[in-house]
Formats: C-alpha cells, structure tokens, sequence
C-alpha cells in the first residue's frame, strides 16, 4: 500500500505524513525523498516547499533527468508571504499567499503537477488547525497557471501538537501515514490509513527498511485479519481430554475405509437398480378409511 | 328543517396538499420524507416540517453524505425547492451524482405511448383481462417517499426542473469583518442570512396563505462545524473555552424554520469536537439527532456478529412536537447497510449461528436425554430408570 502511494496507482489528493522525534531522519526526510521523487517521475511539474530544511538537501539527491521538473521553494526565504499574521483573520487570502508564492516560482505552462510540504508545523502552530485546513483545502481545488494539481504531500511532526488539532489535519487528508521505528530489524513501520475514491477505508501497518540508496524495500504488511481468524479457532479440542480414545490412527482410518457396510451398493448393483425396466410399481387400494375427498380434509373431526 | 344539524364537516379537505408532504399518523404533524424510506420509518414516517435533522457523520463522512445524496434526491422527485451548502465539497459536485429514482410507473408523458403498446400485444394466458377497464392506480403524481438506485445517476435534465440554491465556501466569505457583530464565525452569520432572505422572499413562511404553489424548501447542510467551516473543533481560536457561534447558528436556523415550510437537514463531524458536553450541546439545539457509526476501519469490521452490516445508526433524540411524548420506534438497536444499489436501515439481528460452537454441538445430547430412555442419563424427569 505504502508502494502504491508512492507510484500513484492508489489516488489520493491529501496524503499527511505524521513522524515523531525518534523517526524523524529515517521516515520523514526520506519518505519525502522518495514522494519527490516519484513525483517527479509522474507529474510534469513538482513543487517543493520547503520549510525546515534548504531545499539543495533534497534536490542533490535526485537524478538529474528529473531535477528540471521539480521547482523548490525555500519557504524561509519568503517569509514575508507567506507569515502573515495581521491579515490572517481575513479569509479572502486563505491560502492565496502560499498560492501567489507558488505561482511567481512556476513557469506557466500545462498538465499535471503535484506539491510537496516538507512540514506543515509552522503553519499548525502559528495558527489555529482549522486555517491549515483550510489552507490545504484551498490548495488543492485550484489549478495554477494551467497546471492541475493532482496531489499534495506534507509532513507533520505529530509529537508537537495535541491529538485534536492533528485529528482535525486528518480529517482533511484522504491519506494519512503513521510512521515509528519499530523494535525488530531496525526497519519501520507505517501505520497506514488511507481512504479510497470508491469510499472504501482502508487500515494497514507495513515495515520497510530504506537503504543506503534511499529506496524503500523489503515491505512486509502486518495482517490483523490473521490475528483475529487465530483467536477465534482457539477453543478447546472437545476430543482432547477423554479417558478413551476417539481418534484414528493412519492405518486405523485406511482400514476403517476398506470396510464396505452391508447394504452399500456397488457401482454395478447400483446402475443395475437405477436401469432396471419395469419394477418398483405401486398398487394401492384404498381403505375404507381414507378420505380422498380434497375439499374438506377436517371434516372427519368431530368439533 | 328536522334534517338540519349543527354537525359541521371539518373542513381539511380544502387545504391544498403541498407536493411530497403528507400528514402524519402519529400527530397529524406534516412530514417529508428523508428519501430513505427504512430512515422515514425509524423516525415515525419522516422529518416534521419546520424542524432540523441532525446527523452526526460517520468517522470518514462517507454515509454522511449519502444521507444528504438522498435528501436531495428526494427533493428532486417531489419538485421541492433545495438549499444546498458545503465547504468540504463543491455543492454543485454533490448534485452530479445523486442516485436515480427507480420509477415503477412511466411518467406522464410517456405513459400514453406505454398504454398503446400493451393494448396492441394480445394477452396469451390472461386473455380474460384484455377486456377489463384500466385503472389509473396513483392518480396524484407525485408520492411520499421514493426509492432510489445507487448504481446510476440522476439526469442533469431532472436535477435542473427544481429551484437549487447553491451554497459553497465561496459565497460565504465576507469581504469586511464589520458584518460579523458579536459572533466570530461569519460563514455562519452569512449562511444565515442567505436562508433568512430564501425564506422571506419566496413565501415560504407559515403565515401567507396555502395556495397551490407553496412548497417546500429543503435545506441540506453538509459537514457543518468541520475545519472548513472555520471550525477549531468547538474550541476558540487561542484554544482555550468553547466557541458559541455553531450553538448559536442552529438555535437561530431553528427558530427560523419553525414558521416556515421547510426542513433542515444537517450534517456534523461530531467526533472532530473535543469537548462532549459541546456535543450534546448541539445535540439539544437540533429536533431529531442520528449518529452513523460506521465499522469501516475499525475494529467492529471484522466482528462476526456485525457481518451483514456496515454500521450502526444511533437514535440520539427525537422530536417532541406538540406532545410530551416522541414516537417510540420498534427497537433501538439499528444498523444501516449499504449494498450496491440501495443504503438501507434495518433492525440490528445476529447472524444465524451455523459455525460449530459450544451450543450447538450440546443440543442433540439434550434431546436424546429428554426422551427419557437413555440409561445412565442423570436426568430429573420422572420416566428415567
């Protein structure tokens, strides 16, 4: 599932990505990697903003037939657009300040295009979740200077802000991935939540471990239907504790088998039964007893 | 002179019938109907006019919005004027695909070219009936209560020949603060005003006369009190106290509605408010209160005993309208199921037990006992030996 976010062939608009301080180089910074660069690879144009980070420390990494295609954006370059405080109770410019940033930065032209938010912490904490809602929200109806905007990917450090404001975030998104170190192998795992177009919600946890190349690998899924299929069958064998023997052994069961029941029919006598011409005809008399009259079937009763 | 009496006939039968409505048993309130028929049921055969349905959405809104699908649905099939708003959503989307009548009877245009057909084709078996006067079984048109296919969409041509009035995050903002007053909210205030003057200028009030065109007007809020109404989880935006200004809203929709011909049905994210006594806050501000609770994702999608369902319906509250008393339905223990062609609402029934469980396998022992034959059976009736 996690592959399939990635390469696209699951659609998603609004994919979160929750990390904690313990996980934060190996998930984030590399899950983003791996969204841009599949991005990249998928969409004619990406935007990267960046908030935390310079963006080079990404951009080095990808493979330079892709590099045209991305377009980062230092966010802490241009604070000025997007960290408007005294205008941000007017809901006219909702969005349109990231969106005006995004345009200057885009050359016009046409298809798709996705955008990628390294951490949405700043905006979270500079304001209340439901700007950022609405933030994302706005982003992702519109289309920029002909492109159309097919998803948007952003980060959040979910131990910083309480579980309300990120259940709000989550709310918006159609995809929301969970990511801790997990105890075994050094790998990762990655609660999955993801909420199909046909309405269908899906829940998963996968482990993957990302290697020096920084390509996630070796996805094992966690299957909770097992689990509960193994707790159901675990009721008490009825056979188990009885002072005499139930069971058959092999050479019990094939002897068993060999025994043919009287009354059994062979395949011979059976299909002689079945063809035989003539037989098995049934004469009756009737009684004097028998009521053959079909209109009233209680009248012999005396009521 | 002997045969006059002062016995007077009630005269109801004057009152122009407003499409889709119908008087209900119970306290002869007008109801319309839901466009679910099993949900009309539940509630005593439909939502009161002049009152506001509450529905708490489901934890991924997707019921949610099928029960405001319908709504509208329904108000399409009636020719009742509709109301629609959201921000989760463009309005105008939700009406694309709003699920299609399943009509028995042909309309009235067609119906005459239907009729030739059957008289042409001779009957083979029931030759008898050919020659019987036909019978226009629904002479009125337009019934209470339709049912719908998921699997197709309305045509645009049936969804355009009722009035819609759109309502999407667009036309709610304002372009000052002045206007907001006391309330914080404004797309509140807006969304407001905007059913006030629908209400005022189309004579939707209860107090004009009931001709022949007065009708009825559907309001459909959906996903009200989300984030992208402006809402921090029924919090202010520092975080700290309860904002009032959804509490408000639906205390003045209500009063608004309560003289007119229309109904409000509302969806809320309920389980996105942090507070509970928020919730039911907004609970008593509204008539009727459903909650949809939905298995998908959870744990409850893999309990046997929910198999045949997708989730549960929560009656909340019902209205007491004119009476001390509400109308009690059959049983509490609702589920909805949502098949490929129909969303349905059902008395919640376990599943036949037909696994090998502890139970079953007893029965049979229990039987041979009773016959009272078995040796060794410590049995307590009178014929063992």
């Amino acid at each position: 599932m996690l592959l399939a976010l990635l390469k696209g062939s699951e659609l998603s608009t609004i994919i979160l990505l929750k990390d904690d301080v313990e996980c934060i180089d190996v998930c984030n910074e590399h899950i983003i990697y791996n969204f841009l660069l599949n991005h990249s690879k998928r969409y004619d144009k990406t935007v990267f903003l960046c908030f935390e980070k310079p963006p080079d420390t990404y951009h080095k990494l990808l493979p330079s037939e892709t590099k045209d295609r991305v377009v980062t954006i230092d966010a802490t370059k241009y604070s000025h657009m997007w960290l408007d405080f005294h205008n941000h109770d007017n809901k006219l410019e909702t969005g349109t300040n990231v969106r005006k940033l995004i345009e200057e930065q885009l050359p016009s032209g046409n298809g798709s295009f996705g955008l990628i938010i390294d951490s949405l912490s700043f905006h979270l904490l500079l304001r209340p979740p439901s700007f950022t809602c609405q933030f994302l929200h706005n982003l992702s109806t519109v289309s920029y200077k002909g492109y159309e905007i097919k998803q948007i990917v952003c980060g959040v450090h979910q131990d910083i802000f309480d579980s309300q404001i990120l259940k709000q975030i989550e709310h918006t998104a159609t995809s929301v991935l969970t990511f801790t170190p997990s105890p075994h192998n050094n790998s990762t795992s990655c609660a999955l939540l993801h909420h199909k177009t046909s309405g269908k919600v899906i829940r998963k946890i996968e482990y993957f471990h990302i290697n020096e190349s920084l390509t996630i690998s070796s996805i094992r899924e966690e299957n909770k239907l097992t689990t509960a299929i193994e707790t159901e069958n675990d009721q008490v064998d009825p056979a188990s504790n009885l002072t005499f023997n139930l069971s058959l052994k092999e050479s019990e069961k094939d002897a068993k088998n060999q025994l043919i029941l009287p009354y059994t029919y062979d395949k011979n006598r059976k299909e002689a039964a079945l063809n035989e011409p003539g037989g098995g005809k049934i004469f009756y008399q009737a009684d004097e007893v028998d009521d053959l009259d079909e209109e009233d079937p209680d009248d012999d009763l005396n009521i | 002179m002997a045969t006059k009496t002062s016995f007077q006939k009630k005269a109801r039968g004057k009152i122009f019938q407003i499409p889709g409505t119908r008087p209900s048993l119970f306290n002869n309130q007008l109801l319309v109907s839901t466009g679910i028929p099993s949900l009309d049921h539940v509630l005593g055969g439909g939502v009161a006019v002049g009152t506001v349905l509450l529905v708490e959405e489901d934890l991924f809104g997707d019921y949610g919005r099928l029960v405001v699908k319908y709504f509208c649905s329904e108000a399409v099939m009636t020719g009742q004027s509709l109301l629609l708003a959201s921000a989760d959503i463009n309005p105008t989307d939700l009406t694309k695909d709003l699920p299609a009548p399943i009509i028995d009877q042909p309309k009235d245009d067609t119906r005459e070219s239907g009729d030739k057909q059957t008289t042409d084709s001779d009957m083979k078996i029931a030759w008898r009936y050919e020659n019987l006067p036909k019978f226009q079984s629904n002479p009125s048109g337009i019934k209470f209560g339709h049912y719908y296919d998921l699997s197709k969409t309305m045509e645009t041509r049936l969804v355009e020949s009722i009035n819609i009035k759109y309502i999407s995050s667009d036309n709610l903002y304002t372009d000052s603060q002045k206007e907001s007053g006391g309330c914080r909210n404004c797309e509140y205030n807006k969304l407001l005003e905007i059913i006030k003057t629908t209400l005022d200028t189309s004579q939707y009030s209860t107090t004009s006369q009931i001709t022949k065109d007065t009708n009825i007007l559907k309001i459909a809020i959906h996903s009200l009190g989300s984030p992208l109404w402006d809402e921090n989880g029924g919090l202010k935006d520092d975080g700290k106290g309860l904002d009032s200004a959804l509490p408000r809203f639906l205390l003045a929709l209500r009063s608004l509605l309560r003289t007119s011909f229309s109904v409000g049905l509302i969806t809320i994210p309920t389980h996105l408010f942090q507070e509970e006594c928020f919730i039911r806050r907004i609970e008593k501000l509204c008539d009727t209160v459903i909650h949809l609770e939905s298995f998908s994702g959870s744990e409850k999608e893999k309990n046997p005993v929910f198999k045949e369902y997708h989730g549960l319906l929560n009656i909340v509250q019902l209205p007491r309208l004119n009476s001390m008393t509400s109308h009690q339905p059959d049983t509490l223990d609702l589920a909805f199921k949502l098949r490929r062609k129909k969303f349905t609402i059902e008395q919640l029934h376990l599943p036949p037990e037909l696994g090998e469980s502890g139970a079953t396998t007893h029965d049979p022992l229990q039987n041979l006992k009773s016959t009272g034959c078995t040796p060794g059976g410590a049995g307590n009736s009178k014929l063992d030996f």
